[in-house]
């Protein structure tokens, strides 16, 4: 049984948008978003601003509620369970944000900070200053960080505090929301190397939301790709990225700068960017920018169709 | 500081019979007052920038690699910052020299910049049109009926849909890539020889990014423009740049053709870099993270400034090594006691 397995999840936000009469529209981030992931297993979610990645990981937690869909963690569903089961369970689920800076309390010192959710999981106060000491040693941070202030630290010291939070409470699973996008390419690999060894020692799942196609290449065995709040296409990281079948992955993955002035130089891309999800094309929502669109594509949704060794495909003309 | 590579640093040595460069800077130092006290932030930068040819300087945050794009705009703010030592040339017009007024006729004229964040650069409550039309109507003396036409024909040049009803909207009404476009109308608007380009493309997605990357470079083609591009992705630069100079900690380490610097870097921390960058274009590895970080500017080392983290340090990097060249035609050079040729070091 996988750790986590969420099935058919749709979410659609209502926002106000005009001037000088705004008018309400719904805006569908997820729609019909299914995807697992195992213990020990690192799961990247990759697309473009408001492809609805970010949506999909907070769903999971229910820092977002859904409004369709099942999210199965550990045999448990997690949508239907009661606030005191889901204290239950957040406490294996945790999240690491984007910009540590901002998800920190400046005013609270890191041994509170990482302290509060200990006590909210009712661990007694000088178990979790152990607790403290040992999961800011293994984030490489020394135990006298505790008594200090987020603003006395970097960006990428920021960050490992960040993920000795996430890890305090010894979760099974953490969410990973553009961990590393707002450090430096030096720092960025430090942050990685250090998930990557707490992956291993500690047998942690992730699902681990990018838009950087070189991060999730390295620290990803399977990838999902998304476009529009639905999955266009998923598989095996190495092999999604060298030979992507569906023609957005393909403008992905051609317009992703490579530091080789040897590669081949890609075509110049189409014009038009990604439609607003407020008001998404029908059909195949890819399709006003596809090179392969018929008037199928403009019709039917294509399924996302099995192509064996773990790969599935959504488009009418992938082969 | 410079006196060491002065012979080959002088602004003859750029190769004979080259083009007369759009612009040209040497030795520029720019100061920063902390805490009361003037310290170097960068740190003798020199370099010629030749029309339609693309520069890329690049470094981590904090390198001085927009600190030394606001010194060439001459946008220091004042008490704060300051050009310590050097010059900039734009073009014929020593503009180091100029004070305030005068270089308010170069900025927007005959040099042009887009930033990172189209939307903190563009007024939020002026239509686009109008803003485009500015430079015209200030630089070139245009009346508003004509610099308004020339705008709706500049944001067609940048391939904007719809140029002539979106002459008319606002800033909010535009997408993060076609805000960009809109900043690249604005800062060619008046033909300059030189084009800045400050994390162009950073907050835009790839795909959009490399739209505007393309927008550039044609650009570029039909106007012979001479673009500085600052940027900390390595994989624009390979795709863009002609030339590329690697900052760190305020200090140019190496300067090298594209193709030299991605074959054989040569400066430890230009290694470090590349070893440290994820790439989709190839199975995982081992990536090297660089260990430690910048020091801060008030705890500079004396001399070189990588040393502390660098896993080649020796005790003559305490003082600073001369960037030198370690080829023939003296194309790509490296600051290094350790890594550059010893010949070339010789005084």
């Amino acid at each position: 049984m996988m750790l986590l397995d969420v099935a058919d999840l749709a979410k659609t936000f209502t926002v106000r948008q005009g001037w000088p009469i705004p008018r309400q529209v719904s805006l569908r981030a997820l729609d019909g978003v299914s995807f697992c992931v195992d213990r020990g297993e690192a799961l990247g979610v990759v697309g473009e601003s408001g492809c609805g990645k970010s949506t999909a990981a907070r769903v999971v937690l229910r820092l977002i509620e859904a409004d369709r869909g099942r999210v199965t963690f550990d045999g448990e569903d997690v949508l239907a369970a009661s606030p005191a089961r889901m204290r239950t369970l957040r406490r294996r689920m945790q999240i690491v944000f984007q910009d540590p800076a901002s998800a920190l309390d400046p005013r609270q010192r890191v041994g509170a900070a990482l302290g509060e959710a200990l006590a909210v999981h009712g661990m007694a106060r000088d178990a979790a200053g152990a607790r403290i000491g040992a999961v800011l040693d293994e984030v490489g941070l020394p135990a006298a960080a505790a008594g200090r202030f987020p603003h006395e630290f970097s960006g990428g010291q920021r960050q490992r505090i960040g993920i000795a939070r996430a890890l305090a409470l010894a979760p099974d699973l953490i969410i990973a929301d553009e961990p590393v996008s707002a450090l430096d390419v030096s720092v960025q690999a430090q942050i990685l190397l250090l998930l990557a060894e707490l992956k291993r020692r500690r047998s942690l799942a992730f699902v681990f939301v990018s838009h950087d196609l070189g991060v999730v290449r390295h620290f990803c065995e399977r990838t999902v790709v998304m476009y529009l709040g639905r999955i266009i296409e998923s598989g095996p990281t190495g092999a999604l990225f060298d030979a992507p079948k569906h023609p957005y992955t393909q403008l992905l993955r051609a317009a992703c700068p490579v530091p080789d002035p040897a590669a081949p130089r890609r075509a110049a891309i189409a014009e038009g960017e990604p439609p607003s999800p407020v008001a998404p094309p029908p059909g195949c929502h890819f399709n006003p920018r596809c090179p392969l669109a018929t008037p199928l594509c403009r019709d039917v949704v294509p399924p996302l169709r099995d192509f064996g060794a773990g790969r599935a495909v959504a488009c009418h003309h992938a082969t | 500081m410079a006196a060491a590579a002065a012979p080959s640093m002088a602004p003859d040595a750029a190769a004979p019979g080259a083009m007369r460069p759009a612009l040209s800077v040497r030795g520029l130092t720019t100061s920063l007052r902390i805490d009361g006290v003037w310290r170097n932030a960068v740190r003798d930068v020199s370099f010629d920038l030749a029309p339609g040819e693309t520069l890329a300087l690049v470094g981590e945050s904090g390198c001085g690699k927009s600190l030394t794009a606001m010194t060439i705009m001459g946008l220091l703010p004042a008490g704060i910052g300051r050009l310590a030592a050097g010059s900039v040339r734009i073009g014929d017009v020593l503009a180091s020299a100029l004070d305030d007024t005068a270089m308010q006729q170069i900025r927007g004229n005959a040099i042009g910049m887009i930033f990172q964040e189209p939307m903190s650069s563009l007024n939020p409550v002026l239509k686009v049109g109008f803003q485009i039309a500015e430079p015209l109507i200030h630089h070139r003396g245009m009346g508003r009926r004509e610099a308004r036409r020339r705008a709706q024909a500049l944001m067609e040049l940048v391939r904007i849909p719809a140029a002539a009803e979106r002459v008319d909207a606002y800033p909010h009404q535009f997408s993060g890539g076609m805000r960009q476009r809109v900043m690249i109308a604005l800062a060619i608007a008046c033909s300059p020889q030189v084009l800045i380009a400050d994390e162009p493309t950073t907050a835009l997605d790839v795909t959009v990014q490399a739209q505007v990357l393309d927008l550039l470079a044609g650009l570029q083609r039909e106007q012979g423009l001479g673009i500085l591009l600052i940027t900390h992705n390595l994989g624009v630069v390979a795709g863009v740049a002609e030339r590329v100079l690697v900052m760190y900690a305020g200090d140019v380490v190496e300067s090298a053709p594209v193709r030299d610097f991605f074959a054989t870097p040569r400066h430890p921390y230009s290694v470090a870099l590349l070893a440290a960058m994820p790439r989709v274009d190839r199975p995982a590895h081992d990536l090297m993270p660089i260990p430690g970080q910048v020091p801060s500017l008030a705890a500079m080392p004396d001399g070189c400034r990588y040393q502390g983290r660098c896993p080649l340090a020796i005790p003559r990097c305490a003082t600073l090594p001369p960037l030198v060249a370690v080829d023939g035609p003296g194309t790509h050079r490296v600051r290094c006691w350790v890594t550059a040729p010893p010949a070339a070091q010789a005084p």
